[in-house]
C-alpha cells in the first residue's frame, strides 16, 4: 500500500485516516495473454484514490492507464490476466471477483464513463431506453418509476429539452450531449465511485470544459470519488486533487496535484510538463523572434496566401464557409483555429486546391486558384498539404523511400536521383536510413507524420499546409514534430506554414498569426499576441478559457 | 458468465497473432492442404504418375467391386477402376474451374475497374448490368447460358464463368471506388500525378490485389458449381471421367455400391477445403509480410 | 417527406428496370443468338416433333418473322399474362410453372427456416460458446458446408436416413415427412454465407464499446448478448437470409433431382435438358422478380430496423472525401475488398453458386 499521499502536506486537508480510500491499488500486476505467453503490461502498481476527491491517472499511450481502470472496474478484456497484487474499493477487496460478483458492484458501487461517446451507446436503442435499462438494472423499479428516474437523471446532468432527448437515438445527439447521457447512465444506481476513461478526449475544447465542470459539480453534490483517466497532463493538473503518473505500466510519480505541478520529482514528469504546449507557451520564443526579425528585414512583399470573400456551401442549411478573408505573410506560421464543423479543414483544402468554392478569390503566391480545382495539381511545388492521417494519405504498398521519391518521379526525375533526394529528405526529418525500405504500416505514429512531412518537403514547396499534424500523437512525440517544424524553418526562413489545429495551447506556442473560425465565419484574425491578449469575439474568449491551465504553473 | 467475458474481448484479440517478422507457424492442416494440392497438381499435369491404368478401360465381370488392394476405391458398373477415374477426372474438373475463374476474373475486373474509375453514366449502366446479373441466381443463370451454348464441359465452364462476373465486378468496383476517393489517391494527384499514373500506380495495384487473392476461394466455388452442372448432366459428357459426372453415374448404386460416389465426392470436398485453406494461409503470409 | 417519396419511387423504377432488362437479356440469350432453341428443338433428328405440332409452334412463335417482331409479340403476350407454350410438351408455360411452384415454395420455405436455424445455432456457438474448442469447431462448419455440393449432401442424407435407418422413404414423394430431407439439404447448402456473415456481425458487435458500458451498468452477459449484441450483429445476416429466397428456387433444381420431387426445380431441369426456352425464360423471370422485390423491400425497410440509416441524402450534397461508414446492408452486400469481409462475400457468392 502506498503511503505517499498521507505523507504529503497538501494544500487541501486529507480526509481522516479512518475512512478507507475510495480506491486502493496494491502492487498490481496485469498481463495480456497471446501467442502462448503472457505479456506483462502493468508492473507492481500501487496507488490510492482518496474518497470524495478526483484522482487523475495520467500517461501516454501504452502506459497502462486504461488497463488499470478496467481492472479496478471489473471490465478487463477476456485475454487479460491478473498476475498479482490487489485492488480494493472502499476497503473491500475486489481482486479476482467473478463476473457475477462484479455484477452486484457495477452500477451500484461503481459507475463507468467511457471514452468514445457515440460508440458507447447501442445505436438501435433510444437514449431513454438506455438510461431506463441502467436504472432498472440497479434498482427494482416499475417501468413508470424507472422512466421518471431516467428523466431526473438527464436533468441532473443538465441536458436541455429532456423529453425529446429521451426519444432520440444516439446518432441524433452531439458528442457532448451523448457524454452527458452516459454520465447520467453511470449515475443510475447511485454509485460512490465514478471511473471516467478519457471522458473528453473525443470532444471539442469548449465542450470538454463543460463536461469536466459537470463532473466536478456532480462529485461535490453527490459526494462521489472520481478516477479520471487522461493522457492530458495539463487537464489532470487542473482538474484533480491527486495525480498518479504512469509510464510503461509503472508508476513514476504520484501525490497531491499541487505538489506534483510545483515540484515534479521524476524526470519523466518534468519532461511531460515541458512538452505540454499550454504549460510552456514560451518554448519557441527565441526561434520565433529570430524569424520575425528576418521577415521584418524584407519589406513590402506580397502575401504567401491571400483569401478574400471566400464562400463555400455543401448544400446544407448554412454554408461551410461564408465571406472568409485572410492573408498569410511569407515565412509565417499561421494557425487556422476552430472546433469541429467550423470549416477549418474545408478552408485548408480550398487553399490547397482540392475543393471547389462558390465565390471569392484565393491566391497562393502569384497564382489564383480556379473555383473548380484541377483534378491533377498543375503546380505541386507551390504548396503542399500534409494530411491529418498519414496512414490514409500514403499508399500502403510503397516503401518509404519510394513514397518520398514519388513527387519527383511524377516530375520525371530519374529513379536513382529521386531516391537519393528522398533519402536526404528522410534524413532531414530524422527517419533512420534503416527504415527506408519499410512500408508505412510498420511505423509508429510519430514516424508516419515525419514521412508525410518528408514527402511534402521533397519538392521544396513555398507553403506547407498541415492539417492537425499532432492531434493523434502523444505529447512527447508531438513536441518532437513541432521541434522538427522549427528546424525546417531555421533551414529555410521563407517557408510558410499553415497549421490547422483545435489546440489553442499549441497555437499560442508556435503560431505568428491565426484565423479563428466559427461555423464557417472568421471571428478573429490577426497577430497571435493580439488574439490572446485582446480577443474581439466571445467565441475566441471561450476557446482561450477552455485551455486547461493549472494556476501554479502559469502564475 | 463466460458470455460476459467473451463479449468484452477487444475486436482484434481473436485474430491470428501477428509476428513481427518471418512466416507464420505452419500447422498440420496447412501441410495437409498443401500436400493435397500438390497431388492435385500432379493429377492435372501427369495423371499416369498416380494411376497407370486407363480410366476408360472396362473389364467384364469386374463390375461394382468393393474397395480392395487391387482397386483402392472399388470399381464401377463397367468394371472401370474408380481410383483411376478420380485421378484422371482431376484434369476435367480443375481445368474447367480454371476456365470459369479466368472468364469471371477477366470480365469482372474489367467491368469493375471501368465502372468504378470512370463513374458517371458508365458506372450507372454497368451497375445496373451487375444488378441484372445478380438478380438471377448463379446456377439458373449458368443453365440459361448452357441452353444457349449447348451442353459440354467447356460450355459449362464458360457459363459458370459468366455467372460469376457480377460478384467479381462488384468487389472490384467497390474497391476502386473506395480507392478513388481515398486519401492517397488524392494525395498523389495533389503531387501532380496524372490520372493515368494514379490509376496504374495506386488504384489498380491496390484494388486488384485483394480481388486476385480471392482466386483460390472462387476456384473452390467453381469446382462445386461445375460439378453441380455435370451432376445434372449439362456439363462433361460420358464416358470421360469428371467428378460431378461420376457422382451422378454412381447414384443409381447408392444402396449397393456407395463407394462409387464416396470417392469423387470426398475429393471434391477436399479440393475445395484445401483451396480455401490456401486462401487463409495466403492472407496470413500477406499480413505478416506487410 | 418529399425526398423519401422520390427515393422510394426511384428505387421502384430501378427495380422494374432490372427485371425488364433481365427479361430482355435472357430472351436474347435464349432466342436471338445463333442456335435458336425453338429451331433446334424442331430440327432435332433424335426426338422429332410431329409436323402438325411443329407448324403450330412455328405459327405461334412467328418463326418466319424477323427476331425483333418475334420479341415484340412475345412481350405483348407477356403483358397479357401469356408466358407461351412449352416446346417439349406443348402445354402452357404458366400451367407447368404453377403446377411445380406449390411444392417448391413449401420446400424453399422449410429450407429457409433450416438455414436460419443453422446460422443462428452455429453463429452463436462460434462467437459465444464458453469453450474455445467449441468455438473453433463451429467456425469450421460454414467452410465445410460450402465445400460440399448440395447433391452430395442430399445423397448422403438419403443414404443414412432412407437406406440405412429407413426413417424416410426414398421413393415416396408425397406427404409432409418427405419434405424434410430435401429441405435440410437445401437449407445446409445455402447456410454458409449467412452463417459467416452472422459470425462476423456478432463478433464485430460484441467488440463494440457499448458492450463494455453495458457491463459496467451491471447487465449480465446473457442480457447484453440477447438484447444488444444480437440485434446489432444480425442485421446483415438477416438481409442475406431474405435475399437467399431466390437462390432456393435455383437450388431446388438439384435437390428435386436428387430426391425425385416433381416441383419447379424438376420442371426447370427438364426444360434445360430439352432446351425448352419458354419455360427457362419464365423461371428466370420469376426468380429475378423475386430477388429484386426482396432486395427492394429490404432496402426500403432498412430505416425501420436501423434508425441511423436515413432514407435519402439531402439533395445536392456532394460525395464526401472519406466515404461515410458503410451501412450494415453494404457490409453484407458490397464488402471492402480486403481481409475477412471479402472472403465472406466471396463465399457468399460461391454458396449461391453452389446451391
Amino acid at each position: 500500500m502506498s503511503t505517499v499521499s498521507t505523507e504529503e502536506v497538501g494544500v487541501r486537508p486529507l480526509p481522516p485516516v479512518t475512512t478507507p480510500p475510495a480506491i486502493a491499488v496494491d502492487r498490481l500486476s496485469i498481463g495480456y495473454a497471446g501467442r502462448g505467453r503472457v505479456a506483462r503490461t502493468i508492473d507492481d502498481v500501487s496507488f490510492t484514490a482518496p474518497a470524495g476527491r478526483t484522482t487523475a491517472l495520467v500517461g501516454e499511450s501504452g502506459s497502462g492507464k486504461t488497463t488499470i481502470a478496467s481492472a479496478i472496474s471489473g471490465l478487463l478484456a477476456e485475454n487479460a490476466r491478473w498476475l498479482g497484487g490487489s485492488a480494493a474499493l472502499h476497503g473491500t477487496d475486489v481482486s479476482g471477483l467473478s463476473a457475477r460478483a462484479w455484477q452486484a458492484l457495477h452500477g451500484r458501487i461503481l459507475g463507468y464513463v467511457p471514452q468514445d461517446p457515440l460508440g458507447s451507446l447501442d445505436p438501435l436503442q433510444t437514449v431513454g431506453a438506455h438510461i431506463t435499462e441502467s436504472v432498472r438494472q440497479a434498482q427494482a423499479l416499475s417501468t413508470q418509476d424507472a422512466r421518471r428516474r431516467a428523466r431526473d437523471l438527464l436533468e441532473t446532468v443538465h441536458v436541455a429539452d429532456v423529453d425529446r432527448k429521451l426519444r432520440s437515438h444516439p446518432h441524433e445527439l452531439s458528442g457532448g450531449q451523448l457524454q452527458r447521457v452516459l454520465i447520467a447512465g453511470a449515475l443510475a444506481g447511485n454509485p460512490s465511485v465514478l471511473i471516467a476513461d478519457e471522458p473528453t478526449s473525443a470532444l471539442d475544447a469548449t465542450v470538454q470544459k463543460r463536461v469536466l465542470d459537470l463532473l466536478e459539480e456532480l462529485r461535490e453534490e453527490l459526494d462521489l470519488s472520481v478516477l479520471l483517466i487522461t493522457h492530458d497532463l495539463s487537464l489532470a493538473a487542473e482538474r484533480s486533487d491527486h495525480v498518479v503518473v504512469l509510464r510503461g505500466g509503472v508508476v513514476v510519480e504520484q501525490g497531491e496535484s499541487d505538489r506534483v505541478i510545483a515540484a515534479p520529482s521524476s524526470p519523466y514528469t518534468r519532461e511531460l510538463f515541458r512538452d505540454v504546449p499550454s504549460l510552456t507557451p514560451e518554448r519557441y520564443a527565441a526561434s520565433r523572434e529570430q524569424l520575425r526579425a528576418h521577415r521584418d528585414a524584407v519589406e513590402d512583399r506580397s502575401p504567401a496566401i491571400a483569401v478574400s470573400g471566400l464562400t463555400k456551401s455543401f448544400g446544407g442549411p448554412s454554408p461551410a464557409l461564408e465571406g472568409v478573408d485572410l492573408s498569410v505573410r511569407r515565412g509565417e506560421i499561421h494557425a487556422l483555429v476552430g472546433e469541429s464543423g467550423s470549416g477549418k479543414t474545408t478552408l485548408a483544402r480550398i487553399i490547397a486546391g482540392l475543393t471547389s468554392f462558390d465565390a471569392g478569390t484565393v491566391r497562393v503566391g502569384d497564382a489564383e486558384r480556379p473555383r473548380t480545382p484541377h483534378v491533377v495539381n498543375p503546380d505541386p511545388g507551390a504548396l503542399q498539404l500534409v494530411y491529418q492521417n498519414p496512414l490514409a494519405a500514403l499508399d500502403p504498398r510503397l516503401r518509404l523511400v519510394d513514397l518520398v521519391a514519388e513527387p519527383l518521379r511524377i516530375r520525371g526525375t530519374a529513379k536513382a536521383a529521386a531516391r537519393a533526394s528522398a533519402t536526404d529528405v528522410l534524413q532531414r526529418v530524422r527517419i533512420p536510413e534503416s527504415l527506408s525500405s519499410r512500408r508505412i504500416g510498420r511505423l509508429s505514429g510519430g514516424q508516419r507524420q515525419r514521412v508525410a512531412i518528408a514527402r511534402a518537403l521533397v519538392l521544396s514547396p513555398g507553403v506547407l499546409v498541415l492539417d492537425e499534424p499532432t492531434s493523434a500523437l502523444d505529447v512527447t512525440v508531438q513536441a518532437q514534430i513541432v521541434d522538427l517544424l522549427f528546424e525546417l524553418r531555421a533551414e529555410n526562413p521563407d517557408l510558410t506554414l499553415v497549421v490547422i489545429s483545435h489546440d489553442l495551447g499549441l497555437v499560442r506556442q508556435i503560431a505568428d498569426s491565426a484565423t479563428v473560425l466559427q461555423r464557417g465565419q472568421v471571428v478573429d484574425h490577426g497577430r497571435i499576441e493580439d488574439i490572446f491578449g485582446d480577443a474581439t469575439s466571445e467565441y475566441t474568449k471561450r476557446l482561450i478559457a477552455a485551455i486547461p491551465s493549472p494556476p501554479q504553473v502559469l502564475v | 458468465m463466460t458470455v460476459a467475458t467473451r463479449a468484452s474481448a477487444p475486436a482484434g484479440a481473436r485474430r491470428a497473432p501477428r509476428t513481427g517478422r518471418g512466416l507464420p507457424a505452419i500447422g498440420a492442416a496447412d501441410a495437409a492442404a498443401v500436400l493435397f494440392l500438390v497431388l492435385l497438381l500432379i493429377a492435372l499435369i501427369a495423371p499416369s504418375l498416380l494411376a497407370r491404368a486407363d480410366p476408360l478401360a472396362a473389364a467384364d465381370g469386374q463390375g461394382l467391386l468393393a474397395p480392395s488392394t487391387a482397386h483402392w476405391f472399388g470399381t464401377d458398373y463397367l468394371g472401370r477402376d474408380v481410383y483411376t477415374r478420380v485421378v484422371h477426372g482431376a484434369r476435367a474438373s480443375l481445368s474447367a474451374s480454371a476456365v470459369a475463374v479466368a472468364v469471371g476474373l477477366a470480365g469482372g475486373l474489367t467491368l469493375g475497374v471501368v465502372s468504378g474509375y470512370l463513374g458517371g453514366v458508365v458506372d450507372s449502366v454497368i451497375s445496373r448490368l451487375i444488378d441484372v446479373l445478380l438478380s438471377v441466381p448463379g446456377l439458373l443463370l449458368s443453365m440459361v447460358i448452357v441452353v444457349s451454348l449447348g451442353f459440354g464441359a467447356v460450355n459449362a465452364a464458360i457459363a459458370v464463368g459468366i455467372s460469376s462476373i457480377a460478384s467479381f465486378a462488384r468487389v472490384t468496383r467497390s474497391g476502386v471506388l473506395t480507392l478513388r476517393s481515398s486519401g492517397y489517391v488524392e494525395a498523389a494527384q495533389h503531387q501532380g500525378a496524372s490520372r493515368l499514373r494514379t490509376l496504374a500506380h495506386h488504384i489498380l495495384p491496390n484494388a486488384v490485389g485483394p480481388v486476385v487473392s480471392l482466386i483460390p476461394l472462387q476456384f473452390g466455388g467453381a469446382i462445386v458449381w461445375i460439378s453441380s452442372l455435370s451432376f445434372l448432366g449439362f456439363g462433361a459428357v460420358p464416358p470421360s471421367p469428371e467428378w460431378g459426372l461420376q457422382v451422378s453415374e454412381g447414384r443409381q448404386y447408392l444402396l449397393s455400391a456407395p463407394w462409387l460416389l464416396l470417392a469423387p465426392g470426398v475429393v471434391i470436398v477436399l479440393t475445395v477445403l484445401s483451396a480455401s485453406h490456401l486462401q487463409g494461409l495466403w492472407e496470413k503470409i500477406r499480413r505478416t509480410s506487410n | 417527406m418529399l425526398a423519401r417519396t422520390r427515393y422510394v419511387l426511384t428505387r421502384i423504377l430501378q427495380a422494374l428496370l432490372v427485371v425488364a432488362v433481365t427479361y430482355v437479356l435472357t430472351y436474347w440469350v435464349l432466342f436471338a443468338l445463333p442456335g435458336d432453341p425453338v429451331k433446334n428443338r424442331l430440327d432435332n433428328p433424335q426426338n422429332p416433333v410431329p409436323p402438325d405440332q411443329a407448324r403450330a409452334i412455328i405459327e405461334y412463335y412467328n418463326l418466319d418473322e424477323p427476331a425483333i417482331t418475334q420479341f415484340a409479340i412475345t412481350v405483348g403476350r407477356l403483358l397479357h399474362g401469356d408466358l407461351g407454350y412449352s416446346l417439349g410438351t406443348g402445354r402452357a408455360v404458366s400451367d407447368l410453372v404453377l403446377q411445380g411452384l406449390g411444392s417448391t415454395v413449401v420446400l424453399a420455405l422449410v429450407a429457409l427456416v433450416v438455414a436460419a436455424v443453422i446460422a443462428a445455432v452455429v453463429g452463436t456457438l462460434a462467437v459465444f460458446a464458453p469453450w474455445e474448442a467449441v468455438r473453433r469447431l463451429a467456425r469450421l462448419v460454414p467452410g465445410l458446408s460450402l465445400a460440399t455440393p448440395s447433391f452430395l449432401i442430399g445423397l448422403f442424407l438419403l443414404q443414412i436416413f432412407s437406406y440405412q435407418l429407413g426413417w424416410v422413404s426414398a421413393l415416396k414423394t408425397e406427404g409432409a415427412s418427405t419434405v424434410v430431407l430435401p429441405a435440410i439439404t437445401l437449407g445446409i447448402s445455402v447456410s454458409p454465407a449467412i452463417t459467416q456473415v452472422l459470425i462476423q456481425g456478432l463478433t464485430e458487435a460484441s467488440g463494440r464499446p457499448f458492450v463494455k458500458v453495458l457491463r459496467s451498468r451491471g447487465l449480465s452477459g446473457g442480457a447484453i448478448v440477447g438484447r444488444h449484441v444480437f440485434r446489432n450483429g444480425s442485421i446483415p445476416a438477416l438481409t442475406l437470409l431474405a435475399l437467399t429466397i431466390a437462390d432456393l428456387i435455383a437450388g431446388s433444381v438439384i435437390v428435386e433431382s436428387v430426391f425425385n420431387r416433381a416441383g419447379l426445380g424438376y420442371v426447370t431441369e427438364q426444360a434445360v435438358r430439352s432446351q425448352d426456352g419458354p419455360i427457362v425464360l419464365a423461371v428466370v423471370l420469376l426468380a429475378s422478380s423475386l430477388y429484386t422485390l426482396i432486395n427492394l423491400a429490404t432496402d426500403l425497410l432498412y430505416p425501420v430496423i436501423d434508425p441511423r440509416i436515413g432514407i435519402a441524402e439531402p439533395p445536392g450534397r456532394p460525395a464526401r472525401r472519406t466515404p461515410a461508414p458503410v451501412s450494415a446492408r453494404a457490409a453484407a452486400d458490397a464488402p471492402e475488398p480486403a481481409s475477412a469481409s471479402a472472403s465472406a462475400s466471396a463465399s457468399a457468392s460461391a454458396s449461391a453458386e453452389g446451391a
